[in-house]
């Protein structure tokens, strides 16, 4: 098929518009002003609480910790616990984010540098931010989050700083702060593991992504 | 700017490009019979009854007022429409400078080229793909095909049904009229298994999902539909809960979005708003697993994702509804709300609507978009109940809408002579007060004679006798008789 795509693209574009335009009052230059939406209100000295609960009605699980220095012993645990694979892929070495301290890592646990390929059984990653009013856990591609380790592996854990909680899903693209030309290739809202119900509309878990998530949430003391 | 403008002919798409080589919705009614009659579907459809409706009604329950929620998803839409040649014009922009492409198509078959361009100057053999309703409308994976192409569907309900060669029956759960062992026999046939057990459902997720975890990791393009298309930030918004559309979006060095024009909103708030219904209103969850946005290729400092990105932006006659009786229809989400709320739905399934779109929103698009003469009974198929426009949560007057559209059909003289010449007849009685009254009577008559019912029901009306009785008559007398007579014994 050698089809002047350019060109193409130009003369459908138009005849788009055009259509379009015929039935538009006019064709305005200048942004139109979007009414204004409503944003539902949470209790915001409940905030904690309620992201917890909503996250757990997810079919996740949570545990908190006070120090970052737990994480290794704990992502061990779990895996100890959910899987006869300990590959581990993550880039949060010594959480440069989160702390400066490096993490000592048991040698139980096989570590493997991202991205992810489908190897690795536990995937580490953090959460940029998390909304209260649907229990999800935000995450932004970066070399530190890539996005193939929210994905390709069996279990996935990760981290989120108490803080970083937010009300509603407006409250998380304002914290986001995204604008065009700095976006991160992918932004992911995460509520629960991977699921289906397209047989039988019988739900199961890990359908293509992760089948367990589990999330270590850091509190400040 | 301020354009003038008038559509000439050349410009509105012609009647072959709006046709569609698959397209059976013109035989409704055939297949609604067979679908009747047939017993593992309706099993199938038995099994799927109930679930979604519960779901959906417990979720709304669950939020303090659905019905403002509703509003403002609604207060997005109709300002966008209002808006739709700035905010496209607006994403385009916005896209480009996140380092991506967009293309534009007027028709399906459009839209196929310029995906198999992409795809021939990548040198794509395979092909992944997460759930797309504008793909289905263009045949897409025939296309790829009969280019060579290896294409696999990863949603596992798309997956199932491109194994069974059948198009989706439902647009949110596509194999929703197979039952698990229609399921187990298609793997067993396609997959190679052994003796291994596929009893349990969770056998067959696991099964669908190892054989596709390699494609995904094979696939040289990935292509996805988008639920939103974001104007402000340049962004693609996809809502799924297997992740496979995540996958199909990250894996591969190229991926490809597809998705029609209505589908851009302003602005990452307004998307808030419309999430806030759509997984509700299609399968009672207050968000689905994965909500992404995607908005262009790698950084150069990521480690993963494609290094192409493209949107096309297929048109195939929304245009022509801007503006139009039908405008409203524009504002669908594709929740799927009103399939399963619809009681023709519900009986027949998907399929009998004999194009990608079925249920009360698929007996309007079909129409407006294949041509009203190729699927004259879709308006038809509908009671009027109104629970689909109840359930909407988009608002949209789905009723009034296919009512518009039988307007048409009897304006276009598409409707069956029977039809017409039964309803010129009975113009002509009720004109003719004297006429009808006696008409009534000889009716009630008839009615209450269980005789001379036996004898319609046996020799005239035996199709309608298949499924019910004509109803039996044993009142003191037409409506007319008795109000006069009561009328008298009130004087008295
Ligand atoms: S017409 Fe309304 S209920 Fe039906 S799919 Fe579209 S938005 Fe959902």
């Amino acid at each position: 098929m050698s089809i002047n795509l350019n060109r193409f693209n130009r003369v459908n574009r138009k005849k788009i518009f055009n259509r379009i335009e015929r039935t538009q009052k006019a064709a305005i230059p200048q942004a139109p002003k979007r009414p204004p939406l409503l944003h539902p209100q949470l209790d915001i000295s409940a905030l904690t609480d309620i992201f917890l609960s909503k996250f757990s009605a997810s079919s996740s699980t949570f545990q908190s910790i006070d120090c970052l220095s737990l994480v290794p012993q704990l992502v061990l645990q779990y895996a100890e616990k959910h899987s006869a694979n300990k590959t581990l892929v993550t880039n949060l070495h010594s959480i440069l984010t989160l702390d400066e301290t490096p993490l000592d890592w048991p040698e139980t646990l096989s570590l493997s540098p991202p991205p992810a390929t489908g190897n690795e059984a536990i995937g580490l990653s953090y959460a940029t931010t998390a909304i209260a009013e649907t229990g999800s856990l935000v995450l932004t591609s970066s070399e530190k989050n890539p996005t193939t380790v929210n994905f390709l592996t069996d279990h996935h854990i990760i981290i989120l700083n108490e803080q970083d909680i937010v009300p509603n899903i407006e409250s998380m693209w304002e914290r986001l702060s995204l604008s065009a030309g700095n976006m991160p290739r992918a932004v992911n809202i995460i509520t629960g593991p991977s699921r289906t119900a397209d047989i039988e509309q019988t739900i199961q878990l890990g359908a293509h992504g992760p089948r367990s998530l589990h999330l270590l949430l850091l509190t400040q003391r | 700017m301020v354009m003038h403008y008038k559509p000439t002919s050349q410009e509105t798409p012609s009647d072959s490009e709006l046709k569609n080589s698959s397209h059976q919705a013109l035989f409704f009614k055939a297949q609604s019979s067979d679908a009747l009659l047939d017993e593992t579907l309706q099993e199938a459809l038995k099994k799927a009854k109930g679930g979604f409706i519960e779901k959906r009604s417990q979720a709304i329950a669950d939020v303090e007022s659905f019905d403002s929620y509703k509003q403002q998803a609604q207060l997005v839409k109709n300002h966008t429409l209002d808006h739709l040649a700035y905010y496209l014009t607006q994403f385009e922009e916005n896209v480009v400078k996140n380092g991506g492409h967009v293309h534009w198509a007027s028709t399906p078959e459009q839209l196929n080229n310029i995906i198999l361009h992409i795809c021939e100057r990548r040198d794509a053999k395979f092909v992944t793909k997460g759930k797309s309703m504008i793909s289905e409308e263009a045949n897409l994976n025939e296309a790829l095909e009969a280019a060579g192409i290896d294409v696999t569907e990863t949603d596992l309900g798309e997956y199932i049904i491109q194994l069974a060669k059948e198009p989706p029956s439902h647009i949110i759960v596509p194999a929703i009229h197979k039952t698990r062992q229609q399921v187990e026999a298609l793997f067993r046939e396609t997959h190679d298994l052994g003796e291994r057990d596929l009893d349990k459902i969770s056998a067959l997720v696991d099964e669908a999902r190892l054989q596709l975890r390699q494609k995904f990791l094979d696939a040289d393009v990935g292509i996805t539909g988008a639920n939103m298309l974001i104007a402000d930030t340049g962004s693609a918004m996809l809502v799924t809960n297997e992740g496979n559309g995540d996958l199909t979006a990250t894996l591969p060095k190229v991926h490809i979005v597809t998705a029609s024009i209505e589908k851009v909103i302003p602005d990452l708030e307004s998307a808030s708003a419309i999430l806030r219904v759509l997984a509700r209103s299609a399968t009672g969850q207050p968000i689905t697993s994965y909500t992404s946005l995607f908005s262009g290729p790698r950084d150069i400092e990521d480690l993963d994702g494609p290094d192409e990105f493209h949107v096309i932006l297929l048109d195939n006659q929304r245009s022509q509804m801007l503006g139009s009786p039908f405008e409203e229809m524009l504002k669908c989400i594709k929740c799927g709300a009103c399939l399963n709320h619809c009681p023709v739905y519900s009986a027949v399934g998907g399929h009998a609507y004999g194009w990608v779109y079925p249920g009360p929103m698929g007996s309007v698009l079909t129409p407006l978009m294949t041509g009203l003469k190729q699927s004259s009974d879709l308006p038809n198929a509908s009671t009027f109940c109104g629970r689909c426009e109840e359930v909407c949560p988009m608002g949209i007057p789905l009723p009034e809408l296919l009512r518009q559209l039988r307007n048409r059909e009897h304006e276009e003289h598409l409707t069956p002579w029977k039809t017409r010449f039964s309803l010129q007849s009975f113009m002509w009685t009720i004109q003719h007060p004297r006429l009808f009254h006696w008409l009534t009577k000889m009716t009630r008559l008839i009615l209450s004679n269980s005789t001379l019912t036996h004898f319609f029901e046996k020799h005239l009306f035996t199709s309608w006798y298949n499924s019910k009785e004509l109803p039996k008559n044993h009142s003191k007398g037409t409506f007319m008789e008795q109000y006069k007579q009561n009328s008298k014994q009130k004087k008295k």
